[in-house]
């Protein structure tokens, strides 16, 4: 014996309380991929954008400064096959997510050639880890920027019915 | 300050850091808990002190795992 519906059909769903609406912003997305934490800032979290601009751009340059200029290099040198040798740029690849600034950085390290001494080493694994993990936060901040969901406003009722306060921790 | 300390030509050589290597896992803690706390914290105002406390966390986690690493091992190897 089945229960019978008691629904309406013509009637539309209530809205989740707990859903929260992301929006696409392409150009805050663009702005995030050209200098980390520009896209927050065109979307008008001012400090929220020059924080993650100083963490990022930091990061970036002290990975530099450690290992030196070497430690951002995309290596164009065919592979064993004669093909372009992908395995050998994989680290290229996550510093790329900071932006034009690594491809910057490459070419001046190309341009330098010969004129600086190549790290090993702890100097080396930091340095490219650090420009590294420079350009996977990037990826999270573009991705942020990108779709952004609405922050709750602090001292309003939140979706949820709640009062938020400065002790609130997501 | 050593010579090789005073020639350093910055960006274009590596830093001498075998020494302190592991003193950078500071600076990276705390541009992650930065860039975190200021994709996740709704209040701009408190984004540092909350980075802060969340880099303390990775730091002090981090080196208790090393902690407990190190025993373990000790006491397994003998």
């Amino acid at each position: 014996m089945t229960t019978p519906n008691t629904n309406k059909p013509d009637q539309p769903a209530p809205p989740n309380p707990d859903t929260h609406t992301a929006q696409f912003k392409p150009l805050a997305g663009l702005c995030a991929c050209i200098l980390p934490g520009l896209g927050h800032i065109i979307l008008g979290q001012k400090k929220r954008g020059f924080l993650i601009m100083a963490a990022v751009l930091s990061l970036f340059t002290l990975g530099i400064l450690v290992g030196g200029i070497g430690v951002v290099e995309h290596d164009t040198t065919p592979g064993p096959n004669g093909k372009y040798n992908w395995k050998a740029n994989l680290w290229f690849y996550g510093q790329a997510f900071n932006g034009p600034i690594t491809f910057v950085v490459d070419n001046v390290r190309s341009n330098l050639e010969g004129q600086y001494d190549p790290s090993i080493g702890r100097a080396n694994e930091i340095g490219t880890l650090y420009c590294a993990m420079a350009g996977l936060l990037n990826l999270l901040v573009i991705i942020n920027a990108l779709c952004v969901t609405p922050y709750p406003q602090p001292d309003k009722p939140n979706q949820r019915g709640r009062v938020l306060t400065q002790e609130d921790n997501p | 300050m050593t010579l090789f300390t005073l020639a350093l030509k910055p960006f274009l050589q590596p830093l001498p850091i075998d020494e302190v290597w592991m003193l950078f896992i500071i600076p990276i803690a705390a541009a992650i808990a930065l860039v975190y706390k200021s994709l996740k914290h709704p209040h701009e105002n408190t984004i540092i002190p909350q980075a802060i406390r969340l880099t303390v966390v990775i730091v002090v986690a981090i080196a208790l795992a090393s902690v407990g690493l190190h025993v373990g091992l000790n006491l397994l190897l003998g």
